[in-house]
């Protein structure tokens, strides 16, 4: 269990985090959300000790966490010049060094064949598109067998196709690896469909931290300032942000709609 | 098919051909002297006879290993400070540290009046010594101030361009109080000229150099993961600061004892590890062993041509590298823009 504590972090005399206080289960895909600067990209970076935090603390099963425990996919990156293999040893490096053992072969085989990477093996990485770079860098985080992995808005700029495919694969592998996974999000659509839990923050703060399926459209609206809508339909949530049907706020949705 | 080997079958060619073009270097180079490229003295070396042998150990051979090591440390030690500042500009002449050295020597030639009062001997490591104490105090007052205000690898470089503009501006202000003879010497000294070559400026490069190569290239994807910026390398388990500081001092040492013996040789240190990166990528399993390779290679082949073209002259090959180096910058550029 990742155990965090009183969590305070300031950067000079700018306050990033306030007492955030999180626990977070194994097995479970915890799904950040929050408006821009909300301190989001923030606490993830604080977890993989990124950034020291001021005050409180991180353990993961009452221990201070290591860095191989931690796999860290950044919200940018950065034009590299590395082929595909390269970027996929260096998350066995982490562990081994320079000289990779059969076991660390072995992984990034399997890894290889997981996710039909055959064909991008010696590929400028920075030549690949969107989602092709995000299931790589997945695929490295992953690799460096981690017991949290942290994601920075892993599905944003990707096509619908690609996000379905990028929240599979991070749902399906918390379960396989029994990973603590924490994600940043923006999509809300998403995240209630794929969280287990949802960690919500505004203004350096943590507002909310509850359970998908006991997610309120108040909550969200207010979250982010604006008016939110839930419905449940087939047992699956469904989500609208955006304008009310009052106010005088007069025009016309197909489908027989509200005029 | 995914392939254990350090190397890749491709990048493994490079290697071999890199190291056959750098023979072949060595080759040419210890076979031309005042009569231009002889290759009927090929047979001479394996049969050698008084005057040509000392000839050959006494200029010839210095002369070709002080260029490969030289060209070797330089490129080196400009992949590195790329790495870890991670920026296409980074080299020991743009970050100042080759002026700063200039202006040591001038210092020692005009200040301390080197070659007035001691022996040929004597003057020439007096000179390298304040040329390597003047580029070693640039580059750690670099580093230090630069990891005070915390800076960030571009505010580091443009550091280093000023830095380097202020000790050009000293050494210009020697020269102008110089009288005629010590302006010349530390206007020569900074043509970059290795005809000063001996074993014993020889013999430290290559053990600071194969010590490097041998330190850095075990914790090669260290600087990989900074390719990936410093929050994944940090993620990682890399300690980016500490990282940067010891690689930043140990490439400025290497470039510092390059540049006090033989003066100022512009370009190979930026251009050598972009030849490499615009072959083999970036890693640096192939950029730090690869770039000592092209650095050597260039340096050999621009030592070669600054003998033979304007024969019986022989021209500094520094001027030689910065001609040579700007076309052939220019060239890679095109090349990788009309690539992407």
């Amino acid at each position: 269990m990742l155990i965090i504590r009183n969590l305070q972090v300031q950067l000079k005399n700018m306050h990033l985090l306030e007492n955030i206080n999180l626990e977070c289960k194994e097995n479970e895909l915890n799904v950040i959300i929050g408006p821009n600067g909300a301190g989001k990209s923030t606490l993830l970076k604080t977890i993989a000790n990124i950034i020291s935090p001021n005050n409180g603390s991180i353990t993961l099963n009452n221990n201070p966490i290591d860095p191989t425990q931690i796999a860290y996919m950044a919200q940018f990156n950065q034009n590299s010049n590395l082929q595909v293999i390269d970027v996929l040893e260096l998350s066995r490096r982490k562990h081994s060094g320079m000289i990779l053992s059969q076991h660390d072969y072995d992984l990034i085989h399997t890894s290889i064949n997981e996710f039909s990477l055959e064909n991008f093996l010696h590929r400028n990485i920075d030549t690949l598109s969107g989602g092709e770079k995000q299931k790589i860098y997945l695929t490295a985080a992953l690799l460096q067998e981690p017991k949290i992995l942290l994601l920075d808005e892993p599905i944003s700029f990707l096509d619908p196709k690609n996000q379905i495919e990028i929240l599979e694969i991070i749902k399906r592998k918390t379960h396989e690896k029994n990973l603590i996974t924490l994600a940043v999000l923006h999509d809300l659509q998403s995240t209630l469909h794929y969280a287990n839990k949802v960690i919500m923050l505004k203004n350096k703060n943590l507002i909310d931290f509850a359970p998908t399926q006991d997610i309120t459209q108040e909550m969200i609206s207010k979250l982010y300032d604006i008016p939110c809508k839930i419905f449940w339909q087939d047992g699956h949530p469904f989500s609208f942000f955006g304008h009310t049907h009052n106010h005088n706020h007069i025009h016309t949705h197909n489908h027989k709609g509200i005029s | 098919m995914y392939n254990k080997k350090l190397y890749s079958k491709e990048n493994f060619n490079v290697l071999v051909l890199l190291i056959v073009i750098t023979l072949l270097l060595i080759w040419i180079s210890l076979i031309s002297g005042n009569n231009g490229i002889a290759f009927d003295e090929t047979l001479k070396i394996f049969n050698q006879k008084d005057t040509f042998s000392i000839i050959f150990y006494e200029i010839r051979v210095p002369r070709t290993f002080a260029a490969f090591f030289v060209g070797a440390a330089l490129g080196v030690s400009g992949a590195m400070m790329q790495a870890v500042l991670k920026n296409p500009l980074a080299s020991p002449f743009t970050l100042g540290i080759s002026q700063a050295s200039a202006f040591g020597a001038s210092f020692a030639i005009i200040i301390l009046q080197a070659y007035s009062v001691s022996s040929q001997f004597q003057a020439g490591f007096l000179t390298a010594f304040f040329a390597f104490v003047s580029s070693m105090l640039s580059a750690l007052l670099i580093i230090s101030i630069g990891k005070k205000a915390n800076m960030s690898a571009e505010s580091l470089i443009l550091f280093g361009v000023a830095l380097g503009a202020f000790f050009s501006a000293f050494t210009m202000l020697l020269q102008y109080f110089a009288d005629d003879l010590d302006a010349a010497a530390t206007l020569f000294w900074t043509f970059g000229d290795l005809s000063k070559a001996n074993s014993f400026s020889i013999s430290l490069i290559a053990l600071i150099l194969i010590f490097t190569l041998i330190l850095y290239f075990r914790i090669f994807w260290k600087f990989d993961a900074l390719m990936l910026g410093e929050e994944n390398a940090t993620s990682l388990g890399i300690n980016v600061q500490k990282l940067r500081l010891n690689a930043m001092i140990i490439a400025s040492l290497l470039s510092a004892v390059s540049v006090c013996f033989f003066g100022i040789i512009g370009f190979v240190g930026l251009i050598a590890p972009h030849i490499i990166r615009l072959i083999s990528g970036s890693s640096h399993k192939y950029v730090l062993p690869l770039s000592a390779l092209s650095g050597g290679a260039l340096l050999l082949f621009a030592d070669i041509i600054s003998r033979t073209i304007l024969l019986p002259i022989t021209i500094p090959v520094g001027i030689f590298t910065s001609m040579l180096g700007a076309p052939l910058f220019l060239y890679f550029l095109y090349k990788r823009s009309t690539k992407c």
